[in-house]
């Protein structure tokens, strides 16, 4: 339809167009490329026409048309399709052409003539025949000056004045001239005469047959057959554009063949009408569809064409993406149905024929690139390539310079068709030898549509992979199942391979990046679907075996193939879950599931799958191996044993673990389904050794390894015992399990405290008339406690460690522990008095003083001390009270002045019911206070 | 017809009736049903009587045969306990009988073919004479079960002994198995609460004397390991302990071989020929050495290192 109505349109541009207007033409906001040349054609046609004395044609361009051209043409899409990338892809074409056709030749007449206009500006044409009605303007040059407007009278006369009448009546223009200034210049001598026709004759023409408004017309006398077609709304659809007749006087003057004047521009047949010429279009005649590749796809009547090369003609002739072989033509047999006949169009069609109704489809040729290889992956200009017959490998990677950096050179693929199956193969190969040696059998001979993959050492290969697989998979069928094969584990590049049949376990591994550093030789696992049953069972491979040539290990690999490889880090029993799982789920009544555990001191216990043969020592090598700490004398086997085939039961049984034992069994205890193998760790194995430091006044001091159960009366002896300045009585033990405890008090201390605190900030004193704010008090003991707060636990023990050390017997001696650390400091001979005194020091010890001479010699308390809650932290940790019991009571309750001892620290604590009034609040002071003499007493001591 | 006729007719019939009511007692005999699973304690005490008539034992021969099982020890020792500990009778029944049962069920389920084994029993009532001494005149010899189950019936007593308490008795076994020259299985069929830790000890003394030269401890590179002084024998420990299931053991040792069960465990046909075959043999033989026993093995003479099939043939040619 479009490609019809371009082409009328450049027709129109060769002939004439005066109709166009403007008005028209402007109507399309944004002209195309196209309209504008199709606007420059109509110029130039306007500005050819005046020179050239044609008739013109009145035609209306459809607007649809204007709209519709900015669709691309089947060329163009053609074209399109053809500048993407190359591809192999296939697409499947159905018989698709036009969705409909119409009839050519009929868009002619389909816009709305105006009215007739007679051509008034154009010169009279020198044949136009003179009729009654034709008016003559006639200039006579002489002494005056005369015009004379004359109408040729009915009878073919002109009447001119002075000179007659003269018959006109069927003479061209050219002669009437001459007639009538002979007439006027023979009656008047020496006039000159000028004789144009200002006014045509109107003339009455008949339009009958399939037009579309029949009837007699007035036209003007200057109109041709096609004025008067076009001006009366021309020919219907079932009127016959190839045979139209214009008769006068009963006789066929002319057939008009409208084709010959759209197609070849041939309007020699176009006559100019004669007054009662009678124009008859007859019913529309034998028709051939023709539709597909084609120019000018459209339903073609037919006259004189006999075969369909005759039909191409007219249709435009074939497009280039049309496959002249494959043409179908659609006709009605004789037997009233409709057949469908292959038509060979090589010969453009000259030996086919053409019947009444026939439909010719055209179909384009197949999308599929062919004799064109594809190279894909890790290259620098991957895309298609032409084919040659012999063509290798090496001749479409000439160099490695289109290698980009990190090729594979193991490994590259090569995806073929196999042409006659209709099968996608893989072949892998080895890209280094194929470049290296062009002679090697890796330089395969390619083939016409093969794809080579060029893989890398990095990314991941299965996304690479996935198309092929992909299409391997929809290539699957029943008995040709899906040809990949599974990398699991520990290997370079795991994930699905196309399986390259024959090729052995190595090959594949090889093609999957290679064994790795690390990977278990000893056992590795193929998971084999049973192509028959569609059942899964496993095979244990040894690469060790695989790896000296037995092919029994270095097997040929299957389609559906799942090939695990475990290395120590691997969590085989998680990898290999899956499949064990399935073949649980696929063991029926009267089998066994295949399935064996191992657990305990093995590097990696779980489940495995049971092989036929397998022994213990294989369960054990497929779980890695026996630990250094296992025990290696024997292990547990529990076997589950049907009782009557039906009562199940677990056995024990004590497997040994050495080779040669006569009577338990052995590893080569064969494995049955179900058994699970315990491996024990050596007795009192130590996990991580234990440390004990000691150091200070030690002969040997330092970090020594301890057994279980070591006492500190014997490490002392391996660390040579104490120096002449031990002070004994003062060593620092400090154990970590200890400090934690005391820090899981000291936390839950401070959080009690923390809490309690909120409490007394929501309730109101015990003396409610106290003016002070109620906060004041509790933020202010809140900011003292966290002031003193000690950061950390130390975890010290008091210990005697004299009595340990002299006696070593089970009252005094001390076990050790891992992490325990033993200071002993030098001799200390002071006593040092802190806290509210007012002048805190240290003073010499010496044995007649007692605390409260001490605290004297500070200066006595101040006026804020408590001073009957005076503590006495002694060298080895103990605090004491100056009230306590073991110090004795003083009169009264007062303070009594105990003995302290060297190295000692008096504290002489804050009243805290001085800055506040909460009774409570003094129980953590107290707390607090000691932890803070405790931790000062160590930094004292370990300085 | 004369009385006489008439008399022998009446008793024929009568004794017909007798027997067939004989039969028909044996055919009423009413076991629970699922008799595999249920426990001595489950049975009711007459009917329980009545079942030791029906044991049916199922007999290892043809298994043994078929499977091709490989004899674990060549030689077989019972103690049984018959002590007055084991007087109190367990639901109306002694349990000296159950200790006995066990035995006289073994030797039934054993293979017909000879075996050097003895039965001992034992008890420690103190008025009783001592029929052995502690020399051990008691011998091992080769014995035919049906040997076996005579000497089990009580009618010699040459194999009864009498000490004071168990763990002397094990010592005495000990004693009998530690002069042997190949491995012994020794079955101690007792009440669980006369295991005490005299007895551990008494066992422990026996396995030490019967077992020496492990090799196993010394981690050598295996080219240049030591070969010790290989120990031809051994002994495998077993305890039937008489109560209910529940194992109640204390002579469990995982690195030795033997194992504990309780009566009600092993007194059920199968259970018993399982228990059986246990302690006399070791797995059926793979002589091809391709982990496929020969009875399953269709490939008799499969080459080393090849994989195979659960048919013990070359999965890949």
């Amino acid at each position: 339809m479009k490609q019809l109505n371009k082409w009328i349109l450049a027709l129109l541009g060769a002939v004439t167009v005066s109709g166009v207007s403007h008005a028209q033409v402007e109507r399309v906001m944004v002209p195309t490329l196209e309209e504008q040349q199709r606007r420059e054609a109509l110029l130039t046609a306007q500005s050819a026409d005046s020179s050239q004395d044609t008739t013109r044609y009145q035609v209306i361009v459809q607007d649809s048309n204007m709209q519709q051209a900015t669709t691309p043409s089947q060329l163009e899409q053609n074209v399109t399709e053809s500048l993407r990338p190359v591809t192999l892809e296939e697409e499947i074409q159905q018989q698709r052409v036009q969705d409909k056709l119409e009839l050519f030749g009929y868009d002619m007449f389909s816009g709305v003539s105006s009215t007739f206009a007679p051509v008034s500006d154009m010169p009279v044409p020198y044949d136009y025949v003179i009729g009654p009605g034709d008016t003559f303007t006639i200039q006579a040059f002489a002494a005056t000056n005369v015009q004379y407007d004359l109408t040729v009278t009915r009878e073919g006369l002109l009447l001119i004045p002075d000179a007659g009448a003269v018959t006109v009546s069927g003479l061209t223009f050219e002669e009437a001239k001459k007639v009538i200034s002979e007439a006027i210049e023979i009656k008047r001598i020496g006039i000159k005469t000028i004789v144009t026709l200002s006014e045509f004759r109107s003339i009455h023409i008949m339009l009958v047959g399939e037009v579309t408004k029949p009837g007699s017309y007035s036209v003007s006398g200057f109109s041709t057959l096609i004025n008067a077609l076009v001006s009366s709304g021309g020919i219907k659809r079932t009127g016959s554009l190839r045979n139209i007749q214009v008769k006068r006087n009963g006789q066929v003057v002319t057939t008009f063949d409208l084709y010959a004047l759209l197609l070849k521009g041939d309007d020699s047949a176009n006559i100019y009408l004669r007054q009662g010429d009678l124009i008859f279009v007859p019913p529309v005649g034998p028709t051939v569809g023709i539709a597909g590749e084609i120019l000018r796809p459209a339903i073609y009547e037919v006259s004189k064409e006999k075969n369909v090369k005759a039909i191409l003609e007219l249709a435009g002739g074939l497009l280039p993406t049309a496959n002249a072989k494959t043409a179908q033509i659609e006709r009605i047999s004789n037997g009233g149905m409709y057949t469908l006949q292959q038509a060979n169009l090589k010969n453009n069609g000259n030996d086919v024929a053409i019947n009444n109704g026939d439909l010719i489809r055209i179909f384009p040729v197949l999308d599929k690139m062919d004799d064109v290889v594809l190279l894909s992956g890790h290259v620098l200009t991957p895309g298609g390539f032409q084919w040659f017959e012999g063509m290798k490998v090496t001749d479409l990677i000439q160099s490695k310079s289109i290698l980009r950096q990190g090729a594979e050179f193991d490994a590259a693929m090569i995806q073929r068709e196999n042409r006659e199956d209709k099968r996608t193969e893989v072949i892998y190969f080895n890209l280094w030898n194929a470049i290296a040696d062009k002679y090697s059998a890796d330089n395969l001979t390619l083939q016409p549509r093969d794809q080579l993959i060029i893989f890398d050492t990095h990314s991941p290969r299965a996304g690479q992979l996935t198309k092929v697989v992909n299409k391997l998979e929809n290539e699957a069928t029943a008995d040709n199942p899906i040809k990949v094969v599974d990398f699991k584990g520990a290997i370079p590049h795991a994930g699905t391979y196309p399986l390259h049949m024959g090729a052995r376990l190595l090959d594949m591994v090889k093609y999957a990046g290679g064994l790795e550093a690390g990977v278990d030789l000893n056992y590795a696992l193929l998971a084999r679907t049973d192509l028959a049953t569609d059942r899964l069972y496993f095979i244990r491979i040894s690469l060790n075996e695989a790896l000296n040539n037995n092919t029994d290990h270095n097997l040929v690999l299957q389609p559906k193939d799942k090939v695990y490889l475990f290395n120590k880090d691997i969590d085989r029993a998680s990898l290999i879950q899956t499949p064990l799982e399935r073949v649980k789920r696929e063991t029926q009544f009267g089998q066994q599931a295949p399935v064996v555990e191992v657990s305990g001191s093995v590097f990696h216990p779980g489940a495995y799958p049971m092989v036929p043969g397998m022994r213990v020592e294989d369960l054990i090598a497929a779980a890695g191996g026996m630990k250094e700490e296992t025990y290696g004398l024997a292990a547990t086997l529990s076997r589950q044993v049907l009782m009557d085939s039906e009562f199940s039961r677990t056995d024990s049984r004590a497997i040994s673990l050495t080779k040669n034992d006569p009577l338990l069994d052995t590893t080569d205890l064969i494995l049955h389904p179900r058994d699970h193998l315990v491996l024990r760790m050596k007795p009192e194995w130590v996990q991580a050794p234990q440390y004990v430091e000691i150091e200070g006044e030690i002969t040997f001091p330092g970090r020594y390894r301890i057994d279980k159960r070591e006492t500190l009366c014997s490490l002392m002896q391996k660390a040579g015992g104490f120096t002449e300045d031990a002070y004994l009585f003062g060593t620092v033990f400090l154990r970590d399990s200890v400090r934690k405890k005391e820090q899981k008090a000291l936390d839950r201390m401070f959080e009690e405290l923390t809490r309690l605190l909120a409490d007394t900030h929501v309730s109101q004193g015990v003396n409610k008339d106290e003016k002070m704010p109620k906060d004041q008090r509790a933020d202010d003991i809140y900011d003292v406690i966290k002031k003193m707060a000690p950061e950390k636990a130390v975890g010290r023990m008091v210990v005697d460690v004299h009595s340990a050390v002299t006696r070593c017997d089970e009252t005094s001696d001390i076990v050790l522990e891992n992490g325990d650390r033993i200071i002993v400091p030098k001799y200390l001979d002071e006593v040092s008095v802190i806290g509210q005194v007012y002048f805190p020091t240290s003073h010499k010890f010496r044995s007649d003083r007692a605390a409260l001479d001490y605290i004297g010699l500070s200066g006595g308390v101040k006026e804020l001390a408590q001073y009957e809650h005076a503590y006495i932290v002694q060298a080895n940790g103990e605090v004491m009270s100056v009230r306590s019991s073991t110090s004795g009571w003083g009169l009264f309750n007062s303070p009594a002045n105990v003995k302290v001892t060297p190295g000692s620290t008096i504290f002489v604590p804050l009243s805290v019911d001085r800055i506040n009034g909460r009774e409570s609040a003094e129980k953590w002071v107290d707390i607090i206070y000691k932890n803070i003499i405790a931790t000062a007493m160590l930094a004292n001591l370990l300085n | 017809m004369s009385w006489k006729t008439q008399t022998r007719i009446v008793f024929s019939l009568l004794l017909v009736a007798m027997l067939s009511g004989c039969f028909a007692t044996e055919n009423l005999v009413h076991v629970p049903r699922h008799d595999n699973m249920t426990s001595v304690d489950d049975y009711d005490l007459r009917l329980y009587r009545q079942s030791q008539h029906i044991f049916n034992p199922m007999p290892i021969d043809a298994r043994v045969m078929q499977l091709r099982l490989q004899p674990r020890v060549e030689h077989l020792v019972f103690l049984v306990d018959q002590s007055a500990s084991l007087n109190d009778s367990a639901q109306g029944l002694d349990t000296r009988f159950y200790a006995k049962e066990v035995v006289r069920r073994f030797v039934k389920t054993m293979p017909t073919q000879p075996i050097s084994s003895t039965i001992v029993t034992y008890n420690n009532e103190p008025a009783l004479q001592l029929y052995a001494p502690l020399d051990a005149r008691l011998t091992i010899a080769t014995r035919f079960p049906n040997e076996l189950e005579f000497l089990l019936s009580g009618h010699r007593t040459a194999q009864h002994i009498q000490v004071k308490s168990l763990s002397v008795a094990i010592d005495f076994v000990s004693e009998l198995v530690g002069n042997l020259p190949g491995p012994s299985a020794v079955v101690l069929v007792t009440e669980w609460a006369q295991i005490d830790e005299s007895v551990e000890l008494a066992v422990m003394r026996m396995r030490q004397r019967t077992t020496f030269g492990r090799n196993a401890h010394v981690v050598v590179p295996e080219a240049s390991a030591i070969a010790w002084p290989q120990s031809h024998s051994g002994l495998c420990f077993y305890t039937v302990g008489v109560g209910n299931r529940l194992s109640r053991s204390r002579l469990e040792n995982a690195d030795s071989c033997g194992f504990s069960s309780a009566v009600d465990k092993v007194a059920q046909p199968s259970n018993m020929a399982n228990f059986v075959e246990s302690v006399l043999f070791r797995g059926p033989a793979d002589e091809d050495n391709d982990g496929i026993y020969d009875y399953q093995d269709l490939c008799p003479a499969t080459p080393a290192h090849k994989i195979v099939d659960y048919r013990g043939c070359p999965r890949f040619q």
